[in-house]
């Protein structure tokens, strides 16, 4: 927004943007409201900043996955595993 | 060779045929994941242990019955959202996703949500940027990849996470941790898209708002 001494007329506000960060992301936005997020994207360096911040969140959270895996208490497995071989014995 | 239990066609029949290696493996995929999700629905740590116990038996018991309509991983999902829901209500401890509309619009709930503090733009009168930044955000990128991508930034995440009301967890859990489409969500938890939306939009920006504090201490 430097330079310019005050917004287009139909520009959106940037606290109207951020509450749509996630509708827009999902694709759910009509036509028109997708064009005005993506015209007010175009004039502010600072909902860029929170598109990229958006997509950092995504990444990060996305990494949380790995934790859980193999990280289960092996009384656990066992009890459940025996649970499944009866159930199933396997064939001879 | 071993078997790819990753693929979903493998690993039904080799459950089927009783292959205690692919239960071992399925089991050790999910048993947290599942534990954690149903603890949002129920009351206690053991009430969770014994719903994810009997999810656990229900699969066994169901396997031969599974179509391959959903994944198999939406399939278990499916069975202990619906065995959490119904100890949850036995025990009146239900998540109560259909309250969110009132909350997203600030009519009681949680009270007003902002993605951001309000102070950080300019007041609705200022002559020529209203509703504009005050005070934008600093770009993450000028952070050493080495801090964006060290375990202490993913602790912080989920910490952020932890923090959250149990409805927002839930979804922000399914959607960007385990990787459930919305549809699947909706479905899963019995909430309208819009809900979904809402629920997730506040999830990601309370994580959001957590980082910026952890990266730039001078935000309040």
């Amino acid at each position: 927004m430097a330079g310019a001494t005050s917004p287009p007329a139909d520009d959106l506000p940037c606290n109207q943007f951020v509450e749509l960060v996630t509708d827009y992301l999902e694709g759910v936005l009509d036509s028109e409201w997708r064009h005005l997020v993506e015209g007010h994207l175009e004039i502010c360096s600072g909902c860029r900043t929170v598109l990229a911040q958006w997509h950092e969140v995504l990444v990060l959270t996305g990494h949380l996955d790995e934790h859980d895996i193999d990280d289960l208490d092996p009384a656990v497995r066992h009890q459940l595993v025996t649970a499944f071989c009866r159930a199933y014995p396997p064939a001879p | 060779m071993a078997d790819d239990f990753s693929n979903d066609e493998v690993l039904v029949r080799q459950l089927r045929r009783g292959d205690e290696a692919a239960f071992t493996w399925l089991v050790g995929r999910y048993d947290r994941a599942l534990r954690r999700l149903a603890l949002d629905f129920v009351a206690t740590p053991a009430v969770a242990d014994e719903v994810v116990g009997d999810t656990w038996l229900a699969v066994i018991e169901g396997i031969d019955r599974f179509e391959g309509r959903s994944s198999l991983k939406t399939w278990i999902y499916r069975i202990l959202m619906n065995k959490a829901k119904t100890r949850g209500v036995r025990e009146k401890r239900t998540v109560p996703f259909s309250s969110v509309r009132g909350a997203a619009t600030g009519a009681g709930g949680d009270g007003e949500f902002a993605t951001f503090d309000p102070d950080r733009f300019r007041p609705p009168d200022d002559p020529d940027w209203p509703g504009h930044w005050s005070s934008p955000p600093t770009p993450w990128q000028e952070q050493p990849v080495e801090r964006l991508e060290a375990a202490e930034t993913l602790a912080q995440v989920q910490s952020a996470i932890g923090a959250l009301p149990a409805n927002q967890r839930t979804v922000i859990t399914l959607r960007d941790i385990r990787g459930f489409g919305s549809d699947e969500v909706c479905d899963l938890l019995g909430v309208s898209a819009g809900n979904q939306r809402v629920l997730l939009h506040r999830a990601r920006a309370a994580v959001r708002r957590h980082l910026e504090m952890f990266f730039d201490p001078a935000v309040s």
